[in-house]
């Protein structure tokens, strides 16, 4: 065997013993003779379903988190410079991941939820109960017991299977910005952005507004906390290969004195492309 | 029939690799895998689809179009989905599939055939197999210790990829 | 009930914010004077315990049996015209039907009770009315009022027991609005003078809709 070689990016306790993953030292594995009877490696992050659950997290509980690692971040960092950059840093993992988890969700089709399945699964007097007590929400429930149950050979659900056709990718400029003013916002802080402007000076910059950001609402004006949500939106669209620069502006208008604008800066070759592909 | 698969990150560098050989049958029978002299080529072979790959991932509709490249590609998908891009080149009777997912990873794969045929590709077996694959690949991405280009070497992955290799590839 | 000045006083007696909505109380104070007055205020509220008369403390069995509970008093400081018995200002529909963290169009809905248990509550003098809230840590929410001279016929009217539980359910929401834009801001350091231009703002806005 060669030298083990550390990966810190995996938590699968299976690294810890003998492994028999992929090892990009070695290259490809073929397949075993018997690897069909193996029994399935556990674990708790492929079991678990992709599937959007209603979740709430206390508002307050969230900015406490983020006061402390602004604090954090603060006391690290040598200058505002350095400041936005590692703020900016923190947030980009986020984007990265939000857009394949995003846009695989967007996949599954509107009539699947993991709730109706659980119900009609359940006793069917939780069902009647549930009929009886409110009109809302019942028109899944109903139509539940239609969708076949999809699992692996271990028993964990896939949502591929239930998914016909994936959505598609965005390839323009304009959808990627909509889907990040509408449902990355929604899925991060329950709404929509209050809005999605082209600069009218530049070609290559788009602005989204947020009148109140949900995040650094606590915070008063004067130090850019608010390129957490830059890095997000800049990981979202660098990993969509969109690249490009976002930074915080401050502009207060009106009664809304904490209104924060996102200026989004495409590089040159993402107009370019966007030209070639699709212009006139 | 043997197949190559690869996820190729956003530089071009492999984060996963995985060699599925059918079973046919008892264990009695011999494995179809490569021919051994030839499958240290299957990488370059899968490298060098890249570039169509790249091109065709911009294309509105990259499985209706067959303008560019449009004569290697296989035309039995007619859909509007742009994550599945059906057969994407060939090379000496092998032929290569690819996928795209919204970040922007290349799932490709080569299928290798009979030894004097082309390869027939089953279009809809093979998107299932990239869509469930994708779903995993996004539960990776959804460990806080894993990192966006790095390798997998989950063996929780390994087997959980196998197992939907023998589901949809091996008929 | 018009407010006058809102102090905050930290637990160890350090005036850590201090406010006044009228012009004219400002003269003659600087600011070295009411950190003198802050911790004149921590002091005498420390030994007001003392001061109870002996009867009471005699009866401590009975003391502890007292009701502590303040009742909920609807919509004390909110903006829109309410149909609180207070009477508020029925500003034009410019609010932002948030309130930070707190879910709902109040703070809080439920009765609460009252950590001052020991000091002054209330202090009248002839120009004007004093109340202090005290939370469970020790920190002191001081309000002072222009409505001066309790009648002295009738010191414990009914109405007087009104106000101090007003003004207890205002000092708690401004409680409220310093856990949200005080203790969430990552730039302020605990037992410090606060700075913030958001807490500022929020208090005046309270104190606002109170008149």
């Amino acid at each position: 065997m060669s030298q083990k070689i550390i990966l810190p990016s995996t938590s699968d306790d299976g690294v810890y013993t003998q492994s028999d993953g992929y090892e990009y030292t070695i290259g490809p594995k073929q397949s075993l003779p018997n690897e069909a009877n193996a029994i399935p490696t556990p674990s708790r992050i492929y079991s678990e379903s992709l599937i959007y659950r209603k979740q709430e997290v206390s508002l307050s509980a969230m900015a406490f988190l983020f006061q402390e690692m602004i604090a954090t971040i603060h006391r690290a960092s040598s200058s505002a410079q350095d400041f936005e950059t590692r703020l900016n840093g923190y947030g980009y993992g986020i984007g990265t991941r939000l857009v394949e988890l995003l846009n695989l969700r967007n996949s599954i089709p509107p009539n699947y939820s993991k709730s109706s399945t659980f119900l009609s699964n359940s006793s069917s007097t939780s069902v009647n109960e549930s009929h009886g007590s409110s009109g809302t929400g019942t028109g899944t429930l109903s139509s539940a017991s239609d969708h076949s149950h999809h699992y692996h050979e271990n028993g964990t659900e896939s949502l591929a299977a239930v998914i016909s056709n994936m959505k598609p990718r965005d390839l323009k400029i304009l959808d990627i910005l909509q889907f990040v003013h509408g449902t990355m916002w929604t899925y991060l802080f329950g709404c929509a952005s209050d809005d999605l402007v082209k600069s009218s000076e530049r070609d290559n910059e788009y602005m989204i507004v947020d009148n109140l950001p949900v995040l650094t609402q606590f915070i008063p004006a004067g130090r850019s906390c608010d390129y957490f949500t830059c890095g997000i939106i800049q990981g979202f669209l660098d990993s969509a290969e969109f690249p490009c620069r976002v930074s915080a502006h401050s502009m207060p208008q009106g009664e809304l004195d904490q209104r924060t604008v996102y200026l989004i800066q495409f590089d040159k070759h993402v107009l370019e492309r966007d030209n070639l592909r699709f212009g006139s | 029939m043997p197949q190559y698969f690869a996820i190729i990150g956003k530089k071009d560098n492999p984060i996963y690799e995985a060699e599925f050989t059918s079973q046919q049958g008892q264990q009695g029978q011999l494995q179809q895998g490569f021919q051994q002299n030839l499958k240290e080529l299957n990488a370059f072979i899968l490298h060098a689809s890249l570039d169509i790959v790249e091109d065709l991932q911009w294309q509105v509709n990259p499985n209706a179009q067959h303008g560019k490249g449009g004569f290697l590609r296989s035309k039995n998908v007619t859909n509007i989905d742009n994550c599945y891009l059906g057969k994407v080149d060939h090379f000496y009777g092998l032929a290569i599939t690819a996928y795209v997912t919204y970040g922007g990873m290349k799932l490709v794969m080569i299928h290798g055939g009979p030894p004097n045929g082309n390869t027939q590709i089953d279009d809809n077996m093979v998107k299932s197999f990239y869509q469930e694959v994708h779903e995993l690949y996004v539960k990776t991405l959804m460990n806080p210790f894993y990192r966006l280009n790095e390798p997998i070497p989950s063996p929780a992955f390994d087997s959980r990829v196998r197992a939907l290799a023998r589901k949809y590839l091996n008929r | 009930m018009t407010v006058r000045m809102l102090l905050v006083i930290n637990k160890s007696g350090g005036l850590i914010y201090h406010r006044s909505f009228e012009a004219d109380v400002d003269e003659g104070l600087n600011s070295n004077d009411y950190l003198i007055l802050a911790s004149i205020l921590h002091g005498s509220f420390a030994i007001a315990t003392q001061l109870t008369p002996k009867a009471l403390q005699l009866s401590q069995s009975s003391s502890r049996n007292i009701d502590y509970t303040v009742p909920y008093i609807p919509y004390v400081g909110m903006p829109r015209g309410r149909t609180g018995n207070e009477r508020t200002k029925s500003t034009a529909s410019t609010s932002q039907g948030k309130l930070g963290s707190f879910k709902g169009d109040d703070f809080f809905k439920e009765p609460f009770q009252s950590w001052n248990r020991s000091g002054v509550r209330q202090l009248c003098t002839d120009e004007f009315t004093m109340y202090i809230y005290q939370t469970m840590t020790g920190l002191k929410f001081v309000v002072v009022t222009s409505q001066g001279t309790l009648s002295p016929a009738n010191p414990s009217s009914s109405n007087n027991i009104f106000n101090i539980h007003v003004a207890d359910n205002f000092l708690r929401k401004i409680y409220c609005l310093y856990s949200d834009y005080v203790m969430k801001d990552p730039f302020y350091s605990l037992e410090m003078p606060i700075k913030s231009t958001l807490f500022d703002k929020q208090v005046k806005q309270m104190v606002d809709n109170l008149v």
